[in-house]
């Protein structure tokens, strides 16, 4: 029977049950994987489209066989596995990205309001860290301070949100995990590659790999010129979810990013192994484009 | 249009294609058709945009039992020609 401690109150739990038993909060570990039961395929255009390939290949090409004409076995053979490859392979399963906007949106206007609530006027940046699937953290400092600059890179480990970085009051500020740091894990994982150990000149290929995996983006180009990187990336989806933000959480957009901007933020700290500010990022919705400019700190 | 959908479409086109040049040329060996299918396979998988991680680990199978069937023609053909 295994025993661990509850990452919420510190009590000790039994993995059995999932519970704390002091104060009955439900732990999932995020290595457990789900026993969700799912079905092998879905009754969709494309299972009726599989099953149609495989059924006819298969009858063609077994028919095919016993006849003895060659081209017309191939025939079957390649719709049955055209067939099997369309029942096999699964739909992503993907929300649609309107119910996806209505469920992310309120935690970012949390954050939005959080940094208006303490005026916090400087732009986040983006702490560099390594090793595959884990993302950079971003300080949003509360004042611009030799200090708070360049806030240490073991901030990365800090699960505080107010955090001190030097010895003045005003070497403050919150420490956030980054919005889009989720989205630049699985592409990480996705491309079993960590980004901190590519050079930054062939980030753009691999992140472009990455968004188009996930089928909501793709990076057109990216520039690296005196201590700035400019990225221009053309998106497939979240055009609503990036819209609405910009209007609706300003400050959170322009300071620390929306989750695609920060995950591409988050991504270039990770492979330049530096701090990294957002300086500008201009949405065109008619065109779906996007073009960050991100500063880099020496 | 998905990745995956896209990957089929393109899939299909270049599969059902190969069958019709080859018959034009009268071509018996089934084996020379399988074979095409999984260079083909193995082409068109990395021209096609890329999959999602769970559709990239199910690929991933199908490539692995493509390459197993690959082995054994080839075994096949190779025994056939040594004396």
């Amino acid at each position: 029977m295994g025993q661990t401690s509850c990452w919420v109150c510190g009590g000790a739990i039994l993995t059995e049950d999932g519970f704390c038993s002091n104060c009955g909060t439900q732990l999932i570990r995020k290595d457990e994987k789900t026993q969700i039961r799912q079905p092998v395929v879905h009754v969709g255009s494309r299972t009726v489209i599989g099953v149609f390939l495989t059924v006819v290949g298969g009858v063609v090409g077994a028919l095919s066989y016993f006849m003895g004409i060659v081209p017309m076995i191939a025939f079957g053979l390649a719709s049955f596995l055209i067939g099997i490859m369309a029942l096999w392979l699964p739909d992503s399963g993907s929300i649609s990205s309107s119910l996806l906007t209505d469920s992310i949106l309120p935690s970012l206007l949390n954050m939005e309001n959080l940094l208006q609530d303490l005026d916090l006027d400087e732009r986040g940046i983006y702490i560099p860290t390594s090793g595959l699937g884990v993302s950079p953290k971003v300080f949003v400092p509360l004042a611009l301070t030799p200090e708070t600059k360049k806030p240490p890179v073991g901030l990365i480990h800090s699960r505080r949100i107010f955090v001190t970085v030097g010895r003045k009051p005003e070497d403050r500020g919150i420490l956030l995990d980054a919005p889009g740091g989720e989205i630049l894990s699985t592409i990480e994982r996705s491309l079993r590659m960590d980004f901190s150990r590519i050079p930054l000149e062939d980030l753009a290929s691999h992140l472009d790999s990455g968004f188009k995996s996930l089928e909501i983006a793709g990076v057109s180009s990216l520039t690296q010129e005196h201590g700035r990187v400019k990225i221009q990336m053309e998106l497939k989806d979240l055009v609503d979810m990036e819209s609405r933000l910009r209007n609706l959480a300003p400050r959170l957009s322009e300071h620390v990013g929306t989750p695609l901007v920060s995950a591409v933020a988050a991504a270039v700290s990770k492979s330049a192994r530096k701090h990294v500010t957002i300086r500008s990022v201009v949405f065109e919705p008619r065109d779906r484009q996007i073009n960050m400019i991100f500063n880099m700190a020496d | 249009m998905k990745n995956v959908d896209a990957f089929l479409v393109i899939y299909s086109v270049v599969a059902f294609s190969t069958v019709s040049i080859l018959s034009l040329f009268e071509e018996a060996a089934i084996d020379v058709y399988g074979v095409l299918f999984i260079v083909e396979f193995f082409i068109v998988s990395e021209l096609a945009p890329p999959f999602p991680p769970k559709q990239q680990r199910r690929r991933t199978l199908i490539a692995m039992v493509l390459i197993v069937i690959f082995t054994g023609i080839l075994t096949r053909r190779i025994l056939e020609i040594l004396p």
